[in-house]
């Protein structure tokens, strides 16, 4: 009996001390995850638009980030870990509120009103380009976002994305294009 | 910057080949004031990247902290089961250890308790037959009063 006890009492402290050097606390953590928690917030923005979804995706990556903070020094880039998995859950939370039947969700509601906020003050150019850039492609307006908010280069966007650096830059430049015409012809109509 | 070396550059940007450092050429000629006319329509967009970029999330983090993690869980695993065991051991120890004395004792208490379970059923036996006549008097009873 007093063998087996003596058993468990190594066998405790043989893992108490593996995993000291893995040990993380909450001030570690932060220090990691604060520098890019806007870019995920940005990001889940983008793909879900209404900010309040953008707010829950990144606290929800966060936590999934915490519970595996162990893991996260195995990655040498957990920035574009992170990007890849707010891209994920992102895509999941569409996928979920198209497959519902009822189509007065959520974001369908918030976008008419944000849509007659925007009508309200149509002189402010700068919201108008964000109501393009919404308006773009999901691949696009990701990329666009990667590309010219962010600063990304092709070879990040490429490891986030899980996309080949000329697929980006096509579609990068589609987007820009695209922009660039609707602003002309704003602009045009403004003047006209 | 000359506005035809910007120009230049806008055609490259909107085929997606400039780079991150004359795209930050392209924001930083659009953020100052004096921008040419025919150029005017694209300085919105440049300042939307600008003002989007300082777009923040302001939810405060919220990681739970109590969140039981690998070695807590083993540890009260670990607990419940070395308790388990010293009951287990303790039972098993003291059921051996019955002497002799203690055997008979309890023998002795085992048939004197028979003894006085066999009392009782007797007794409840006699009473029950008692109770019986009372069911002959309902069946009669019923009988007359239908």
């Amino acid at each position: 009996m007093f063998h087996f006890l003596t058993n468990v009492t190594k066998i405790k402290y043989v893992r108490h001390n593996r995993n000291e050097p893995n040990k993380m606390n909450q001030q570690e953590f932060l220090h990691i995850v604060l520098p890019f928690k806007d870019k995920l917030y940005r990001l889940a923005k983008r793909y879900l638009i209404s900010t309040d979804s953008a707010e829950d995706a990144t606290q929800e990556i966060l936590l999934k980030l915490w519970i595996n903070k162990l893991k996260l020094k195995n990655y040498n880039n957990v920035e574009a870990f992170a990007m890849t998995m707010t891209k994920n859950y992102c895509l999941d939370r569409l996928k979920a509120k198209s497959s519902q039947n009822l189509k007065l969700v959520h974001s369908n509601y918030k976008d008419n009103t944000v849509a007659l906020e925007k009508q309200i003050e149509t002189n402010d150019s700068v919201s108008i380009i964000e109501k393009l850039l919404n308006e773009l492609p999901e691949k696009q307006r990701i990329i666009m976002q990667l590309r010219d908010i962010e600063q990304y280069t092709f070879e990040e966007i490429g490891k986030i994305l899980e996309l080949k650096p000329t697929t980006i830059r096509v579609n990068l430049s589609r987007a820009r294009k695209t922009i660039r015409e609707k602003l002309l012809k704003q602009h045009n109509y403004g003047i006209r | 910057m000359e506005s035809v070396n910007i120009e230049k550059l806008l055609d490259k940007y909107f085929e997606g080949e400039t780079s991150i450092a004359e795209e930050t050429t392209l924001k930083l000629y659009f953020a100052k004031q004096n921008v040419p006319e025919h150029l005017m329509q694209y300085k919105a967009m440049f300042a939307y990247f600008a003002q989007n970029k300082t777009e923040v999330s302001k939810k405060p983090i919220q990681v739970n902290p109590k969140k039981q993690t690998w070695y807590g869980k083993s540890m009260a695993i670990a607990a419940v089961f070395l308790l388990l065991v010293a009951i287990g051991i303790k039972y098993t120890y003291s059921n051996d250890k019955l002497s002799d004395a203690e055997l008979k004792e309890a023998q002795i208490a085992y048939v004197e308790t028979q003894k006085v379970f066999k009392l009782i059923s007797e007794n409840l036996n006699k009473g029950n037959n008692a109770v019986a006549y009372l069911n002959e008097y309902e069946s009669t009873k019923n009988k007359i009063f239908k």
